[in-house]
């Protein structure tokens, strides 16, 4: 009868979070298609107006990226979805009615989390994806592999932004979620602040764990809100 | 669990703070710390300081007499040879040698070698462009070249292999005896050079070779010169005078490849460290000058050589003890305040990771500001919480100093008491 009433509240949950983001999550795919054109028709542009050559000269010798509307995508996708997901969840401190669900909290926080990151994960997947076949029409694999070098530490800046937010929504505290929105900053900025390709190579395993942490954070922050200590 | 996410939540915060904080204290201690460059004077047989602070520029030599601005342009013609000509002051002999505007020119090569040069990332796409022009003058070639298990060509207007250009090259390349795969290539892209001087190749032995493009076809010359497997880079010259091919980058010394016959002539600097330090080459018709220095560390090293590169004059140059004792006041209040720093750049890297530092300071500074924290935090406890910390949040505190102390205020302890987990009613 507990399992039933278990698989039932996890069904619901999945309704509810389909709900949210079923039309709110495609405004980050809808972005990402105008980011790709933009990245195509900057490429084919400069080709076809001066030459392959003038192609290759400005992106290995001058660091043109034809991507660059990418650098935030990732970031403001983040940012979205997390807030899509948790906003109508925590406001008026809704969040209570979470700890009433026959099912664990922090394993139905995470079955949350991992919709939201599984949707930044196939947004990511296919802007990957989508710009080395983009750039690989254009230039060597050399190109495409440096390319996807350089749009990683923007990806983990967007997964970095995902659990942030989704933890200053779970927060009641204001002075802690000033607090948890200026750490995250610190992170956000240093990874989508790089000007030159490949520039965040040797950091990413480390720049990787930093947004493992985030995630890892989130369930204290619900403890302790279930625990009513501010 | 919820421990580990505590902690989790604790080290962002550790680290997020020793990124910010140390550079918003920094900013109360002046940075108006002396720099210097140096020169050798070949008429007065002695070093010309160029001293920069705040913005402004003073000289003097190297007994301390200050210069004014024409004084050390007279005292350094090779370096100011553009300016004397347009004030019409250059020298009829320097030296004993009948001053010649031209060969100054062929023998005016500047270079500067920086560490950030080393780690860059780069395409691993070089160019190949026509050595021997004629009319037109050097051009970017249409394709670029990479090496795999052989020399590939890859057309620009295409994007393909161009097979038969590449079969070319790689033949003329296994006829020299190149060892596929290729450690390390120099290249110089730029069209704004007197001559085209090729590529140099490092083979899977180190075997240094050197590959031009004359009318299209390949000409490859393998030389004698073998590198150890430590080289970390190598860049092809294009020197008016002709004298060297090539300079090559190892952890502990910079090599010249001669004109001749590619022969490695170790450049002789003393302690010079490629990956930390700056390098300064400066050629005039009578020496070469060498400066190196690291990042903010005061000190710079010059050396003088003859035309062989036999050192013929060593100076170091320490910062006056008005800014050394400044430096010292820094680094031991910053130690004091902070154990260590995060930074995710730095002027030696081009890439962005986490890089930690210390300031500097006495271990016994850094010791009596992490008391410090331990004293701040069991107060903090004593007073918020009513309690003495627990002895987790005593080591981390111990680990990260004030950084942990200001996180375990702010997110609360990483122990909460008992009766918090277990005995508090649920918020309806």
């Amino acid at each position: 009868m507990r399992d039933m009433h278990a698989t039932m509240a996890v069904r619901g949950l999945l309704y509810k979070e389909w709900i949210k983001l079923r039309y709110l999550g495609l405004l980050p795919f809808a972005l990402l298609l105008i980011a790709l054109g933009n990245s195509f028709y900057d490429m084919h542009g400069l080709k076809s107006a001066n030459g392959g050559q003038a192609l290759w000269h400005a992106v290995i010798f001058r660091s043109h990226m034809p991507f660059e509307a990418m650098r935030y995508l990732p970031l403001f996708s983040g940012v979205w979805l997390a807030a899509a997901q948790f906003a109508s969840e925590c406001r008026n401190r809704r969040l209570r009615l979470f700890f009433h669900l026959p099912v664990n909290e922090h394993k139905a926080l995470f079955l949350i989390l991992g919709l939201g990151a599984g949707l930044l994960s196939l947004l990511i997947g296919i802007l990957c994806l989508a710009q080395v076949s983009i750039t690989g029409l254009f230039m060597p694999a050399e190109a495409a592999r440096l390319s996807i070098l350089t749009l990683a530490p923007w990806c983990l800046a967007g997964f970095i932004a995902y659990a942030a937010t989704a933890l200053i929504f779970i927060e009641t505290s204001v002075v802690r979620r000033l607090w948890h929105a200026g750490i995250a900053t610190v992170f956000v900025l240093a990874l989508i602040d790089g000007r030159s390709y490949g520039s965040h190579i040797d950091g990413l395993p480390w720049f990787g764990l930093i947004a493992v942490l985030w995630f890892v954070a989130i369930s204290n922050v619900l403890d302790r809100v279930k625990r009513g200590r501010s | 669990m919820m421990l580990i996410s505590r902690l989790a939540l604790a080290i962002l915060s550790v680290l997020a703070l020793a990124r910010l904080l140390p550079g918003y204290v920094g900013q109360v201690f002046p940075r108006d710390y002396e720099t210097v460059l140096i020169a050798y004077s070949a008429d007065q047989e002695g070093l010309i300081f160029k001293h920069y602070r705040s913005g402004n520029w003073s000289y003097s030599d190297e007994r301390g007499n200050p210069l004014s601005e024409d004084e050390m342009r007279a005292a350094l013609p090779f370096a100011h040879i553009h300016e004397l000509e347009r004030l019409g002051k250059l020298p009829a002999e320097v030296a004993g040698w009948r001053f010649d505007p031209e060969a100054a020119a062929r023998h005016g090569t500047r270079m500067r070698l920086m560490p950030r040069q080393l780690d860059k990332p780069d395409f691993s796409l070089y160019t190949l462009m026509e050595s021997m022009p004629g009319a037109k003058g050097l051009q970017t070639p249409p394709d670029m070249f990479r090496m795999t298990d052989r020399i590939e060509f890859i057309d620009a207007a295409s994007n393909r292999i161009d097979e038969t250009k590449s079969q070319r090259y790689s033949q003329a390349l296994a006829e020299a005896g190149f060892t596929h795969p290729a450690r390390l290539v120099g290249d110089n892209a730029s069209t704004q050079k007197a001559y085209d001087n090729g590529a140099l190749l490092v083979d899977a032995e180190g075997r240094v070779f050197h590959l031009w493009r004359v009318h299209g076809e390949p000409r490859v010359m393998r030389t004698d010169t073998v590198l150890p497997p430590s080289a970390l880079a190598i860049r092809v010259l294009q020197l008016p005078s002709r004298e060297y091919h090539g300079i090559v980058t190892l952890p502990d010394r910079v090599l010249l490849l001669d004109w001749a016959n590619h022969a490695a002539h170790r450049l002789p600097l003393d302690g010079h460290e490629p990956s930390a330090e700056s390098l300064a080459v400066e050629e005039t018709p009578l020496h070469w000058e060498f400066s190196h220095t690291g990042h903010e560390t005061g000190i710079r090293q010059f050396v003088l050589t003859d035309r062989q590169f036999e050192p013929l004059l060593r100076h170091t140059w320490h910062e006056g003890d008005a800014d050394a004792g400044k430096r010292a006041i820094r680094a031991t209040v910053m130690g004091f305040l902070f154990p260590f720093r995060l930074e995710f750049q730095i002027d030696e890297r081009t890439q962005r990771k986490p890089y930690f530092n210390t300031f500097g300071a006495p271990w016994w500074v850094t010791l009596a500001g992490i008391a410090s924290a331990l004293c701040a935090h069991i107060l903090w406890c004593r007073r918020r919480h009513d309690r003495r910390p627990h002895a987790l949040e005593l080591l981390f505190v111990l680990l990260t100093g004030c950084f942990g102390a200001i996180t375990l205020a702010v997110q609360g302890p990483l122990m909460p008491r008992h009766q918090d987990m277990t005995s508090a009613p649920l918020q309806p």
